[in-house]
């Protein structure tokens, strides 16, 4: 598990699920972290979770393909799955330019 | 599963789906460790299939999982209940999982992904429950996504590799079109997979008739026909009787007609568990024959379950008061049981399935079908047929007596009785016709076809009276047969001339006696003229000897002196 975490002005609330060290996940994980660090450093969380080690989280949270990105916060809540490697994707959903 | 490990050298390890009929078409259940497809269009019941497969293998301690992509899992659970099965209590019991596989369909997707998650959770899952049986319904929502064809076919194959790999035994419903480009997209599942079988639904003639049939069972024979299937309250039935001809019992042993003089003609009564046809038209005493059949049987506590078309309970029960037969205690004592709908309220399966129901439920040693010519009412000609030699066929694999009446359209028309192309599966054919002779109607009945029995080949007349049915004597004479008042006056007339023969006969009796008699008496005559005179010559015989003998003693004597003199003289001289 990876964890970034910085507790002052956390605006951003994110889930990333991944499956072990599959390619598209360690895509994955590289896509969002670069992407959040390079725009929102210091404001967002990000917890990434491995199903093939927590299984029940997958059920709990609806996780049927993986990478999948669950973004909580900002309100609504939005899901993308991928690799992230479409940047303006995930900026559209982040809200951020 | 224990048993998974033992394979034997010739037959393929199965699953029972434990779905009524459909373990039979498959010659035991779906391939286990392996991937079964069920296809169809919408409404013909492939999720149902799963669940209830699920349900009754959860029942017998056998953990399953149901994937859905389509339903809420609570819409499962209601659906289940509304045909008696409780999922959740399967669920606390930890025998069943139903996983709600629904992706938010505002989901983004950026870049290639992979169906990691869903295996994770099912393997997860299965492990945890001990569990080797999955259902998946409606997987194709889930490999849309993709949005490109060849990714999708690509990823059903891992499905399927996944599955046989982790040796699940899987069942995935998967939807078929009418629209031929998408039905070809489609087509490789039927490769891929080691079981198919498709499901489908047609409407003819405005009834809906559903028909399962599967078309592909790698490693296994199967039952190759289309099977008519229903989805009842209680879940997917299915009868594949086709598969099954060979099963018939032999013909049991004689039961009476409940009319000594019937069972007489039929050469003892009907047999037990064999297929009895009564055919005649409207009004000639079907429906009173078949129930002084049930009268009978129902006294000595065998049941009869009544499958009637074309009237209801109470019209029978009333109309047989009139021959004398009062099916009321009968009815009480739960010996008779009707079964009445109309044709075209429901499918011929349903029909079917509704009676096999009853059948197994009230356990008949008998049934009626009143009428098969009302089958044809349910669709159409074939349907009927379908019906009716299911229908047989089960009576026939149960020990059940089958007695079917049928109404033809034709008074005295005995090739058109069956009407339905049954005949070769009657085994006994009692025809009912209706003669006019010198302005009267009269009514005939034949026994055409008494398999196992000596039966008479006669017609004879009968009459319907308070008493029930009547059959007269039968009449042979030189006219054929006559019914009603001809017929009595021409038994008169025939005893007349009978009574005139023999008169006859005897005179010449007689005469011959006399004749006889005299010619004797003249033999005798001449037999004592001849011996007269053979003693007249015996006594003129026995005179002659007589006579020479006294001649020769006499001339001895005379001959002897003088020899002897002339001896003496000659020898004296030297």
């Amino acid at each position: 598990m990876i964890q970034a975490i910085n507790d002052s002005e956390t605006k951003y609330k994110l889930k990333l699920f991944i499956a072990g060290n599959e390619p598209n996940s360690v895509q994955a994980v590289k896509n969002v972290k670069s992407i959040l660090d390079n725009r929102i450093k210091d404001k967002y969380s990000l917890k990434v979770i491995d199903i093939l080690n927590d299984f029940q989280s997958a059920i709990d949270n609806g996780v049927l393909v993986t990478p999948m990105l669950i973004i909580t916060q900002p309100q609504p809540e939005t899901t993308i799955v991928g690799t992230m490697s479409d940047i303006e994707k995930l900026k559209a959903a982040l809200r951020i330019k | 599963m224990e048993n998974t490990n033992k394979i034997s050298s010739n037959k393929l390890p199965k699953v029972p789906t434990r779905i009524s009929g459909l373990d039979e078409i498959l010659l035991g259940g779906i391939p286990e460790n392996r991937t079964t497809i069920v296809s169809g269009g919408p409404g013909c019941g492939k999720s149902i299939l799963g669940i209830e497969s699920l349900y009754k293998n959860a029942l017998q301690g056998n953990p399953g999982i149901y994937v859905t992509f389509e339903e809420q899992a609570e819409a499962v659970r209601l659906n289940a209940l509304t045909m008696g099965w409780d999922l959740a209590e399967l669920e606390k019991k930890n025998l069943l999982f139903i996983m709600e596989a629904n992706l938010n369909p505002k989901t983004v997707i950026s870049g290639d992904f992979s169906l990691q998650g869903f295996f994770a959770i099912i393997e997860g899952k299965a492990k945890a429950m001990n569990c080797n049986f999955i259902v998946i319904d409606a997987v194709d929502i889930l490999l849309r996504m993709y949005n490109d064809f060849h990714r999708e076919r690509s990823e059903y194959y891992s499905l399927h590799d996944w599955f046989t790999t982790r040796k699940i035994t899987a069942i995935m419903t998967v939807k078929s079109t009418k629209d031929s480009d998408q039905s070809s997209r489609y087509e490789f599942l039927d490769f891929m997979a080691d079981c198919v079988i498709h499901l489908d639904q047609r409407v003819k003639e405005q009834i809906s008739t559903r028909r399962i049939r599967v078309t592909k069972y790698r490693g296994s024979n199967f039952g190759r026909n289309e099977y008519p299937y229903v989805i009842s309250e209680r879940g997917l039935s299915i009868v594949p009787i086709s598969t099954t001809g060979l099963r018939h019992r032999p013909l049991g042993k004689v039961v009476s007609s409940g009319n000594k003089r019937l069972d007489a003609i039929l050469g003892g009564g009907y047999r037990r568990s064999s297929c009895v046809l009564i055919a005649g038209i409207t009004g000639a005493g079907k429906t009173t024959l078949a129930n002084t059949f049930i009268h009978g049987v129902c006294k000595n506590d065998e049941k009869v379950l009544y499958i009637g078309f074309e009237e209801s309970e109470e019209a029978i029960v009333t109309n047989m008061l009139s021959p004398g037969i009062d099916l009321r205690p009968a009815i009480e004592s739960k010996k008779l049981k009707f079964l009445t709908a109309l044709p075209e309220s429901m499918g011929s399966e349903e029909h079917l399935i509704r009676a096999i129901h009853n059948i197994n439920e009230f356990k008949p040693g008998h049934i009626i079908i009143d009428a098969i010519s009302a089958c044809e009412r349910m669709g159409s000609k074939q349907t009927a047929f379908e019906y009716l030699i299911r229908i047989i066929n089960y009576c026939k694999e149960n020990d059940i007596t089958c007695i079917m009446l049928n109404q033809t359209t034709k008074s005295m028309d005995i090739h058109q009785i069956s009407g339905m192309e049954i005949s070769s599966m009657v085994d006994s054919a009692i025809f009912l016709g209706m003669v006019e002779v010198g302005g009267e109607m009269n009514r005939m009945i034949l026994v055409l076809k008494s398999r196992g029995l000596a039966h008479s080949n006669q017609y004879r007349e009968y009459l319907i009276t308070n008493n029930g049915i009547e059959i007269m004597d039968v009449y042979v004479g030189e006219g054929g047969v006559l019914t009603g008042a001809a017929r009595q006056e021409q038994e008169s007339k025939e005893a007349a001339l009978k009574r005139m023969r023999e008169h006859q006969i005897m005179q010449k009796q007689h005469e011959l006696n006399h004749k006889e008699a005299a010619k004797k008496a003249k033999i005798a005559a001449l037999q004592s003229e001849i011996d007269s005179f053979k003693a007249e010559l015996d006594a003129l015989m026995e005179e002659e000897k007589i006579w020479h003998h006294g001649r020769d003693i006499r001339g001895q004597l005379r001959g002897k002196v003088k020899d002897d003199i002339l001896d003496k003289k000659i020898g004296g001289s030297f």
